[in-house]
């Protein structure tokens, strides 16, 4: 008896023990936002949080994670984390193109295919085989083809994709611990949602991540799946930090006019099921939708009604977002939102962002031709921005026409350029390009087109070679 | 005279009209005229890149030789308006240089002549040579140069081809006048340019044992070639900021990593190689390029021009990145052995095979690239065809010259001790 009571004891005091050292928390968010060109946008985020004194005293000393007692946190992916001394991760697969003149700026980028950069904590070990070794695990993980990258495509970019969780200076100003690869070929689709899906805490039998039907999902316009993995703080005062997992599925559909002709939409239409059980496992569970521009439900109401209505900025960046609260409002009933138009839905001029780039190839035959990049700042204020373009090595570039000393119009500084090696290291072109309000800018890289060997063609070789997509870095004046 | 100074400056007129004419782009964007190792837009990119501290040799764009990334960019920055003057200037100057090899050749082959005459057949005398046949040679050698297609062409494209030849004549001349320390100099130059010009040193040797003093001239010969391409090695190195430049100017022409198609014979063989094999094919083919200066030489060992000639010609064919501008130097030398003509057989043959492939090149190329309608072979056996009707030309030259040598010694008549005999190049 007194032996039974002891173990009851340990037993009952390592519970609270354990209780007050693990804290994860998930959270799941689905943002629908209607767009000027009729389509609907649709973002959902899963994040999960975790702090534990090992993950604060790994993050502030740059050392690898050691994870223990996995409770929400995706074991799969936490094995892979601390084995590759990966500190930060972002991998997406994306399917379509995200066009930014018309649909504004995306919450989370993603360009068509696969990418993936990582940020290493400081090792010994050699990271070039370190980062093969992680693109195989990852590649296991997703079931995507990722363990195509290697040398011929990987870089490590100078000033582009610096750290977006907590970094100290003497870190992120060094890009030695970055890799950064980019597949344009890579196809998305069921096979890499499933495992996706499968990290996620509440899988798919309850909360948000129900709405996830592979059919609706891929007939969409646009389609990306991500995952990032970053040390970030958990409030504004940063007091004490945590592992954030957060899990992104960016939705472009088109719309779905009604009889009338109206742009109604409602979740059942867009997802083809309903919301019907609540994740027992999150702690906050809402969806927004986004109202702006419709104050007073003018152009469109929203049934059932909000729960509360959120306005953030002002001017221009304004933003008003409708909540709902699923949790509170899933009652064993389906929960269903929709949205009737008073009028059908005008075609009209949409107002371009504040910076939109249009890249295209020119030339003909396959002897080589130009890359053209166009910027177009149509903000008052003028605009730096860093271009990066990362290409095979079969594109030999020659630099010397388009930066000519003569060429002095608008200045383009190149702040790191690797020259390709034949089959052993890509291109890597960096620059800063300044572009003075409301005007374009025209920047062009000429190649030449290298023959390859019969072992180096990709399968349907009259396909023809994709180009991984370039990446403008910039800061802009207001945030919309 | 009048006659001469018109030639060189239609010649030069020729140059200087096509290339302000706005063919002259398209003209340098021909893979027949530029390779990798010579086109003049991949040293401009190499001077770009040294100027903004990016490593040229690393990448797979450069791979001239340090000095003439040190001259390129000399004349990049400071003489872009004169450059077409400079490679019309190096032509014309190549052009004099080869006049005066063929004046100097014919003056030692009536030498020779006037010794050996007494050894003569009795029914050679229309065989001998003339001192008006031997001049008339020397205008035709120089226009040659200055109007074949080939080296207008090369000249237009602006390919720094345009400075090996120049070099390559300076070296003939020097060997011809008898220079022996400037002729290694030059050789030693050439060879740092291109790699597979060190083959002339054998003929260079083979000239100056006949002379005066051979022990004398040969030292000085191999002494000032080792000395001048040490110097040019380390004035190289000095000026790369290391020895990279050596992976990426000699091991590129000999390992031949780059597959843009050129009129010679790696490029489609290695893009279907096994990769298994490929090593041992380089071993091959670069061995084939250097194995005829054995045989040739023990053969024309008495006639050391005739021989460099030979050397330079199947330097031309069978080189990693032959061009244009190689064929039409080599081609400029054979109005030196005018005599030989008559006993060359295959001259028709050799000229349609020539205008042909010559035509038909460029519009397979286009077939292939530009309207996708053809492939690869197209190219590669009209290439292949050119290949071939340069060695039938050198053969057939070579014949010749052992023919003719048969029937000053041995008279006209083709007997063996009373038996009609049939002449074969062995």
């Amino acid at each position: 008896m007194g032996e039974f009571a002891g173990v009851l004891l340990v037993f009952l005091s390592c519970l609270v023990v354990t209780g007050r050292c693990r804290d994860d928390t998930f959270t799941e968010e689905l943002l629908i936002r209607p767009l000027t060109s009729g389509h609907i946008y649709s973002h959902f985020e899963f994040t999960t949080t975790w702090t534990t004194p090992e993950i604060t005293r790994s993050i502030d000393q740059y050392r690898d994670f050691e994870f223990s007692h996995y409770d929400l946190f995706p074991r799969a992916f936490g094995e892979i984390v601390e084995r590759y001394h990966v500190r930060e991760l972002h991998l997406s697969l994306t399917q379509g193109l995200w066009r930014h003149r018309k649909w504004g700026y995306p919450i989370v980028d993603a360009p068509p295919g696969a990418q993936l950069w990582v940020w290493f904590n400081p090792t010994s070990e050699n990271l070039d085989q370190t980062w093969r070794d992680l693109v195989n695990a990852l590649s296991g993980l997703v079931c995507a083809s990722l363990n195509f990258i290697d040398s011929t495509n990987t870089v490590s970019p100078e000033l582009s994709y610096r750290p977006q969780g907590l970094a100290e200076e003497w870190y992120a100003g060094n890009s030695s611990y970055m890799r950064y690869a980019a597949l344009p070929r890579e196809n998305v689709c069921t096979e890499n949602l499933t495992p996706w899906k499968k990290l996620l805490p509440c899988d798919t039998q309850s909360g948000l991540s129900m709405l996830l039907h592979p059919v609706p999902l891929y007939t969409a316009h646009y389609h990306a799946l991500s995952l990032h993995l970053r040390p970030s703080c958990k409030d504004v005062s940063c007091s004490s930090v945590h592992l954030e997992l957060t899990q992104a599925l960016s939705l472009v559909q088109g719309p779905t006019l009604s009889s009338s002709g109206h742009q109604d939409w409602s979740l059942q239409q867009l997802f083809s099921t309903q919301l019907i059980y609540t994740c027992p496992l999150a702690s906050m569970s809402k969806i927004y939708v986004d109202v702006t521009g419709n104050r007073d439900m003018k152009k469109f109401t929203l049934d059932p009604e909000p729960d509360i209505f959120d306005e953030s900025g002002s001017g221009p960046s304004l933003r008003q977002l409708a909540v709902y609260d699923v949790q509170a409002a899933l009652a064993g009933d389906g929960f269903n939102i929709e949205a009737t138009y008073k009028s059908r839905h005008i075609y009209g001029i949409i107002p371009s962002p504040h910076l939109h780039v249009s890249r295209f190839i020119t030339g003909y035959g396959q002897e080589g031709g130009s890359i053209t990049v166009k910027f177009t700042n149509s903000g008052s204020t003028s605009l730096s921005v860093v271009y990066l373009e990362v290409l095979p090595w079969y594109l030999r570039l020659f630099l010397h026409t388009s930066h000519s000393y003569s060429h002095t119009k608008s200045p383009v500084y190149i702040s790191k350029l690797v020259t390709a090696r034949d089959r052993e290291q890509g291109w890597l072109y960096e620059a800063v390009v300044e572009i003075p309000a409301s005007s374009t800018i025209e920047l062009s890289l000429d190649f030449t087109r290298a023959l390859l060997k019969w072992l180096e063609y990709p399968p349907d070789a009259n396909h023809g070679f994709y180009i991984p997509a370039a990446t403008i870095s910039a800061v802009l004046p207001t945030p919309r | 005279m009048g006659g001469v100074w018109i030639m060189y400056l239609l010649g030069a007129g020729v140059r200087l009209w096509l290339m302000s004419t706005s063919s002259a782009v398209y003209i340098a964007k021909r893979v027949e005229l530029s390779t990798p190792l010579n086109s003049w837009k991949r040293v401009q990119e190499g001077v770009f890149l040294h100027s903004h501290g990016i490593p040229v040799y690393s990448g797979g764009v450069f791979h001239e030789t340090p000095l003439c990334l040190f001259f390129g960019g000399f004349l990049v920055r400071s003489w872009q308006a004169y450059l077409s003057l400079l490679f019309v200037a190096c032509d014309l100057l190549t052009a004099a240089l080869l006049a005066s090899v063929a004046a100097a050749y014919s003056k030692q082959l009536l030498l020779i002549q006037k010794k050996e005459v007494g050894k003569y057949a009795l029914d050679a005398s229309p065989l001998l040579l003339t001192s008006s046949s031997l001049w008339s040679g020397v205008a035709y050698v120089a226009a040659a140069y200055l109007f074949c297609p080939y080296t207008v062409a090369s000249c237009v494209a602006q390919t720094t081809t345009v400075f090996a030849n120049l070099v390559l004549a300076a070296t003939f001349t020097s060997m011809v006048k008898g220079y022996p320390a400037l002729f290694g100099g030059l050789v030693a130059l050439c060879t740092y340019q291109s790699f597979y010009p060190i083959c002339l040193i054998v003929p260079g040797i083979l000239h100056f044992t006949k002379g005066n003093n051979p022990a004398i001239f040969v030292t000085k010969l191999l002494m000032s070639f080792t000395v001048s391409l040490g110097l040019l090695m380390v004035m190289s190195a000095e000026i790369a900021g290391g020895w990279d430049f050596l992976e990426a100017t000699y091991g590129f022409i000999l390992a031949a990593p780059d597959l843009t198609p050129n009129i010679g014979l790696f490029w489609y063989f290695f893009t279907e190689m096994f990769e298994h094999f490929r090593l041992f094919f380089l071993a091959t083919f670069q061995i084939n390029a250097f194995v005829y200066v054995l045989p040739l030489s023990i053969r024309l060992r008495n006639d050391p021009v005739l021989l460099a000639a030979a050397l330079l010609a199947f330097t031309a064919v069978f080189r990693s990145y032959p061009s244009l501008g190689d064929v039409g130097l080599y081609m400029a030398l054979l109005p030196m052995w005018k005599h030989l003509y008559p006993f060359m057989r295959q001259t028709f043959i050799v000229g349609c095979m020539f205008v042909a492939t010559s035509v038909l090149g460029p519009i397979m190329y286009n077939l292939w690239i530009f309207n996708g309608s053809a492939n690869a072979n197209f190219y590669f056996a009209v290439t292949l065809a050119f290949n071939t009707a340069q060695i039938f030309l050198v053969t057939d030259l070579l014949f010749a010259h052992v023919k003719r040598e048969y029937h000053l010694f041995h008279g006209s008549k083709m007997e063996v001790n009373g038996i009609p005999a049939r002449l074969t190049l062995q």
